[in-house]
């Protein structure tokens, strides 16, 4: 099943008095259980690609399903709905809230809809936290743990609803190559063994053997 | 979690918070300390309406013998039959009514058999005289208006019906000066002369047996205030001006003000009651309250217009640092609503506890200022009065739900307004 489709997807941007075409015609469908990188240079389209896939942003033409879900007919609040629900974030600067605990952080995509009872969502929020390895760090506070363990929170928190799909915006680009590798091993993990479907944007190629898919993109097209 | 979310974002930038908090403080002292003043003016000013001028709650006349009474008393006076169809229809309001008076005015000359001086006399019945010196309302917040020379009056006025009472003024016009009780007998001894409604002139005895003060300098030089049978005999009369009545709860004054006139008017009876506070029973006290209000209303409109652009400047600097946290919250699926209510939360936070330690602040202050005992006098007032700052529990109430209002509402549409932009300007730190 498709999780994500794509047929002939535009985006451009006026910068200045310069219309840049980010994306130009992107046809692309993203299957649940896959591992998916997008690998493009800086400017290529992949965050823009990203961005509207997870509803972040709109886009000029063509069509966008995800779970089979047009988003171009969706109001602010459905499109909020749709993104609690079925996708969740990494993003590359973690976007942890500082003045809440790991535990907290995780917990937040949880009381937008808040149907979990209380013991329900704990035990969820403690599930995950511990299949990320950081059980240890429940209580502690962003700050006081290192870029991987950030990333790791970051992690978690888009695991805890169950989505559909993992968006991933340069998860790797914040870190040690050390830490890059256990994060990316992390991601592998969740996804054979829990069937989580990844889609992420890298401009490092060194990624593309660990990955089940490479999209290339190129100057806002999908290159091979 | 989102009252405990909010909270700890207070300690993000405690300094703006601290600064924030101090600006909603002083705002909320200033409504409070202004609002004591105001209740304790307030009090002080109806008191002296009700009962030491004796206007009542209500003041019963014959119909348009408010406006004409003193040109033609003995048309628009109210007889005994008239007291009486009155009083049957009070009987039915008996439970809220503390006491009924009378009231007869005129003006005459005062003669000590060496100068005559004008006077202008306010004759009331020698039972208000004695209910008003020991009424709650005068002894809480009129207590300064009230001196041992008028209890002594009230006193010797129930024994002697011909006892007087002459503002300080109207006494140095004939040569006599307080205290009046170390003049001889003879001395103390004066003459009231004045028109009858029969339209002959017409004079009495009158006992020298108190001093008072109107605080007007226009009435000063002639008041004098004396009994109502004395009155009635000086002017050949059993009748009486007005028919004044006291309520237990003056809050009831306006209700029973409309059912009074109603019942009047439906049998049609020929008589008309007014309230204490209306402009022609009591243009002092109407015009000292309007001053008042006026003044208070835009000190008011300072402090809340304050206190809000605080509040809002705080939370325009928050939402601006913040920015890309609150795209996160909008990826993560939080509804514009929700994170508007989040920031909301933390300026009711804020309000709640400057407004707390405001109130602490209020009272301390009252305390302080009431043991220094500064004076001032209201206008209208006879003598100064205590600048007491008398901060009620319902003005805390009302003063941190209007500021929980202002902050809420505030915060809350212009958080809601500032988060128009896309979640993915506000992710990379443009929105907002």
């Amino acid at each position: 099943m498709a999780v994500v489709e794509l047929k002939n997807v535009s985006k451009s941007y006026q910068l200045g008095e310069t219309r840049v075409d980010a994306l130009r015609g992107i046809t692309l469908d993203v299957h649940s259980g896959e591992f998916t990188s997008i690998i493009g240079t800086s400017g290529s389209g992949k965050s823009t690609l990203l961005n509207i896939i997870g509803c972040l942003d709109k886009a000029d033409g063509g069509l966008v399903k995800i779970t089979g879900q047009d988003v171009s007919k969706l109001d602010e609040e459905s499109e909020s709905s749709l993104r609690n629900e079925k996708i969740g974030f990494i993003f590359q600067s973690f976007n942890l809230i500082p003045v809440l605990n790991i535990f907290e952080n995780v917990e937040l995509p949880l009381f937008v809809k808040n149907k979990l009872a209380v013991p329900e969502r704990r035990e969820r929020v403690d599930r995950v936290i511990e299949s990320v390895g950081l059980g240890k760090f429940k209580h502690h506070r962003p700050d006081q743990l290192s870029g991987g363990q950030r990333q790791r929170v970051a992690i978690a928190r888009a695991l805890v609803t169950n989505p559909s799909l993992i968006l991933a915006d340069e998860p790797t680009a914040n870190l040690d190559s050390k830490s890059a590798h256990m994060i990316l091993d992390l991601m592998a993990d969740l996804n054979r063994n829990q069937n989580v479907t990844f889609l992420f944007c890298s401009h490092d190629e060194k990624l593309i053997g660990r990955v089940g898919r490479v999209v290339r993109i190129q100057d806002g097209m999908i290159a091979e | 979690m989102t009252w405990s979310f909010a909270f700890r974002n207070l300690f993000r930038n405690a300094r703006r918070s601290v600064a924030t908090g101090i600006a909603i403080l002083v705002g909320f002292l200033g409504l409070v300390l202004l609002g004591g003043f105001i209740f304790r003016v307030e009090n002080t000013l109806q008191a002296q309406a009700i009962y030491l001028k004796y206007k009542g709650h209500l003041s019963i006349f014959r119909k348009e013998g408010l406006e004409k009474f003193a040109t033609d008393p003995s048309r628009f006076q109210l007889l005994p039959v008239d007291v009486e169809k009155i009083q049957g229809v009070l009987k039915d309001h008996q439970d809220e009514i503390d006491w009924t008076g009378s009231t007869l005015s005129g003006v005459g000359l005062l003669s000590n058999g060496l100068k005559s001086t004008p006077y202008s006399l306010l004759a009331v019945d020698v039972n208000s005289f004695e209910q008003v010196q020991k009424n709650k309302m005068v002894r809480t917040w009129a207590k300064e208006f009230v001196t041992s020379e008028d209890e002594a009056y009230a006193k010797a006025v129930a024994a002697d019906p011909t006892a007087i009472s002459i503002s300080i003024r109207l006494g140095e016009l004939l040569s006599l000066y307080p205290p009046y009780e170390k003049l001889s007998e003879e001395t103390k001894s004066l003459q009231m002369a004045g028109l009858s409604y029969f339209g002959d002139l017409n004079a009495v005895n009158s006992e020298l047996r108190g001093s008072h003060s109107t605080g007007s300098e226009f009435s000063e030089n002639t008041s004098l205030i004396g009994s109502l049978t004395l009155a009635q005999d000086l002017f050949q009369t059993e009748g009486i001006q007005s028919l004044i009545v006291f309520l237990k709860d003056r809050t009831r004054t306006h209700d029973l003000l409309a059912s009074l006139n109603q019942r009047f008017a439906d049998t049609q009876m020929p008589y008309q009651a007014y309230p204490f506070d209306d402009q022609d029973i009591s243009p002092s006290y109407v015009g000292a309250k309007g001053f008042l209000f006026v003044m208070s209303g835009f000190f008011i409109f300072l402090i809340c217009g304050a206190v809000i652009l605080s509040i809002l400047n705080s939370l325009t600097m928050g939402i601006l640092e913040r920015t890309r946290e609150i795209g996160t919250l909008r990826a993560l699926g939080f509804k514009r609503l929700q994170i508007s209510w989040m920031l909301t939360q933390e300026s009711l936070w804020l309000t709640t506890l400057a407004s707390l330690a405001g109130a602490v602040l209020a009272l301390v202050i009252s305390m302080i200022v009431n043991q220094v005992n500064f004076r001032f006098t209201p206008p209208g007032a006879p003598k100064s009065i205590q600048f007491l700052l008398t901060p009620e529990w319902d003005l805390f109430v009302y003063s941190y739900l209007l500021f929980m209002i202002l902050s809420g509402v505030g915060s809350f549409v212009m958080s809601y307004w500032k988060m128009k932009s896309k979640v993915v300007d506000l992710l990379s730190d443009a929105g907002a």
